[in-house]
């Protein structure tokens, strides 16, 4: 049953159907082929693994970014990063990363942090003849801090099927995500100052403090969140939802850049593009309970434990398995499915559950730009009409830095659980 | 006969877009008011979170055959896109087929769920709702996104250079 199940789905992954209903379909087939559940348990699945509160927050964040975005944010926070790092060598590109790590922490998916940032930054950068492969790779690079710096979607994913507390999560996101953010940017400093790309005129301080007190409204939203969530105010889902409400409030009669008219174009927006994250969860709890079935997640927990009982290599031995899933694999698909085979192995080992949950999501967000597959390079290209290969030649000195990162977050725990062990 | 499918489509766009705002808009207020009467009233809705959960869903597939339609499900174009011209056309159509037979088998199983509800009279916990009305989006929104992705297919394969 296994083999039908897995084989289905590649055969449909390959043939470029949807992930959601590659999932659906390999699991039908693999229930009449078994006849193991009655298949009405599908039906019920389906309805039953999204009817959850929790997983509210996904279409929350996703209509609170796009109000973001359409409010005249993204802008606002592009001039403040501008006026920090501007002047430096290559400060556009410098930017970007910035730029992309402040939106990171009002969005939580990395597709619309590359495109809130990306429209604005990469024609900017291709004007100040920055190299288009360069920039398109330095986008793609800093669109998967979106998932890490929270709030962020997988993270929500990964907390409501693992049962681990998603306001732990996201506050031991933040310092992988600024040391990923910090990776990134040397990595592009290095190869603008070796291109010669120069930076802005240097800022002064009162136009610092103008960009910052202009900013300041989005740079809050964070701290609403995260704060509101620590200080058991309320739920990471009302939290979402405060941020929408926030959001509304800031777009509509601060900055006065929204109007009323925009907000269906906005729920018409943030519904598909959480209807296909929900979808792939809903799909994908089929799939799990099926593996859970036939008892796989056991066997793989057997064939790691034999492997090896040094938790050191099992991290490793993890980690690898992940990136490669991560290239072709949907972050949320990927983590409802490897998710409960992973976990209790890791527990066994004694790693802490928060630690394995951001291990997880930075190396399927990793993922995003490993070549060939990688799907951030795929939005960034579209963006920019460059071949795969054009931006896969620029990208690598930014995905050496992110493994090299993810082995610091890997084998430096305290860089995760320092902060939500302070708060908790 | 075009006139006719260009007035449904219409019809349908309309529908999907009054359902999303409808749902989403009544969605972030229904969740507001739960957290307002927490902190400024002191008391606690009862039938919110029950509310909002159901909202969402329907929301979900509204939101899904609207995605269906602009393309938006993601699949892995990687190896597609390395498919000679005329393997590539037969993609479009064999994906096409497939995203269809999902939605149709989804129909029927998730129809079969609200037909055996609908017998038990099985009613919310909290706003005692018939529950049918819940699940009534998973075969609703499975046959409209039938429909988006037929349409969706269409396009995507006149668009690769029609019927050569």
């Amino acid at each position: 049953m296994t083999t039908v199940l897995f084989g289905i789905f590649a055969i449909l992954v390959i043939l470029n159907v949807p992930i959601a209903a590659s999932l659906a379909l390999a699991s039908i087939t693999a229930i009449v082929a078994s006849k193991s559940v009655p298949l009405i348990v599908v039906g019920q699945k389906l309805f039953a693994s999204i009817d959850s509160f929790p997983l509210m927050a996904i279409p929350f964040f996703m209509i609170a970014g796009n109000l973001m975005e359409k409010g005249g944010i993204s802008k606002r926070l592009i001039a403040f990063a501008n006026s920090i790092i501007g002047s430096l060598s290559g400060g556009l590109a410098l930017v970007t990363i910035l730029a992309s790590m402040f939106f990171a922490a009002i969005s939580g998916s990395s597709p619309a942090t590359v495109a809130a940032i990306g429209s604005i930054m990469i024609p900017a950068m291709v004007r100040q003849g920055y190299d288009k492969s360069f920039a398109t790779a330095t986008q793609a690079s800093a669109g998967y801090i979106g998932v890490i710096i929270p709030p962020s979607i997988p993270m929500v994913t990964f907390g409501v099927v693992t049962g681990t507390s998603i306001g732990g999560l996201f506050m031991a996101g933040f310092i992988p995500g600024a040391l990923f953010g910090l990776a990134l940017m040397l990595v592009a400093y290095i190869i603008s100052w070796k291109n010669g790309y120069s930076g802005d005129k240097k800022a002064s301080v009162s136009e610092v403090a103008k960009a910052f007190k202009e900013s300041i409204l989005a740079l809050l939203m964070p701290v609403i969140i995260l704060g509101g969530i620590y200080g058991g105010i309320f739920t990471p889902t009302e939290a979402a939802n405060v941020a929408v409400v926030y959001g509304l409030i800031v777009g509509l009669f601060v900055y006065k850049e929204l109007k009323w008219s925009d907000i269906p174009e906005i729920l018409k927006n943030s519904a598909i593009s959480s209807a296909l994250v929900m979808l792939i969860i809903s799909t994908a709890s089929v799939f799990g309970l099926l593996l859970t079935r036939e008892a796989i997640p056991a066997q793989i927990a057997e064939i790691f434990l034999g492997l090896t009982a040094n938790p050191m290599v099992l991290l490793l031995l993890i980690n690898v398995m992940l990136l490669v899933v991560g290239t072709f694999m949907e972050t949320n698909a990927a983590i409802i499915i490897l998710a409960p085979i992973f976990f209790p192995v890791c527990q066994q080992m004694g790693i802490d559950p928060i630690h394995f949950g951001i291990i997880m999501v930075v190396n399927l967000a990793i993922g995003m730009i490993t070549p060939p597959l990688g799907v951030n390079l795929f939005v960034a290209c579209g963006l920019t009409n460059l071949t795969i290969e054009q931006v896969v030649k620029s990208n690598w000195f930014y995905l050496f830095a992110s493994l090299f990162t993810l082995g610091l977050v890997t084998y430096f725990p305290a860089l995760t659980m320092w902060l939500p062990k302070l708060l908790m | 006969m075009e006139m006719q499918e260009a007035k449904f489509f219409r019809c349908l766009t309309r529908f999907e877009m009054a359902g999303v705002t409808v749902t989403l808009g009544l969605m972030t207020v229904v969740v507001f008011l739960q957290v307002f009467f927490r902190f400024v009233i002191k008391g606690s809705l009862p039938w919110s979170e029950e509310l909002s959960r159901y909202l969402m869903i329907w929301a979900v597939f509204f939101g899904a055959s609207m995605g269906a339609k602009s393309g938006a499900h993601i699949g892995v174009e990687a190896f597609t896109r390395l498919f000679p011209r005329s393997a590539r056309k037969a993609a479009i159509l064999i994906a096409g087929f497939f995203s269809v037979l999902f939605c149709i088998i989804i129909f029927f199983l998730s129809a079969k769920v609200v037909g055996a509800i609908y017998k038990t009279g099985q009613v919310s916990p909290a706003m005692e709702m018939p529950m049918y009305w819940a699940y009534l989006a998973v075969p609703a929104g499975s046959i409209m996104m039938a429909v988006r992705f037929l349409q969706a297919t269409v396009i995507k394969w006149k668009k690769e250079g029609g019927n050569a």
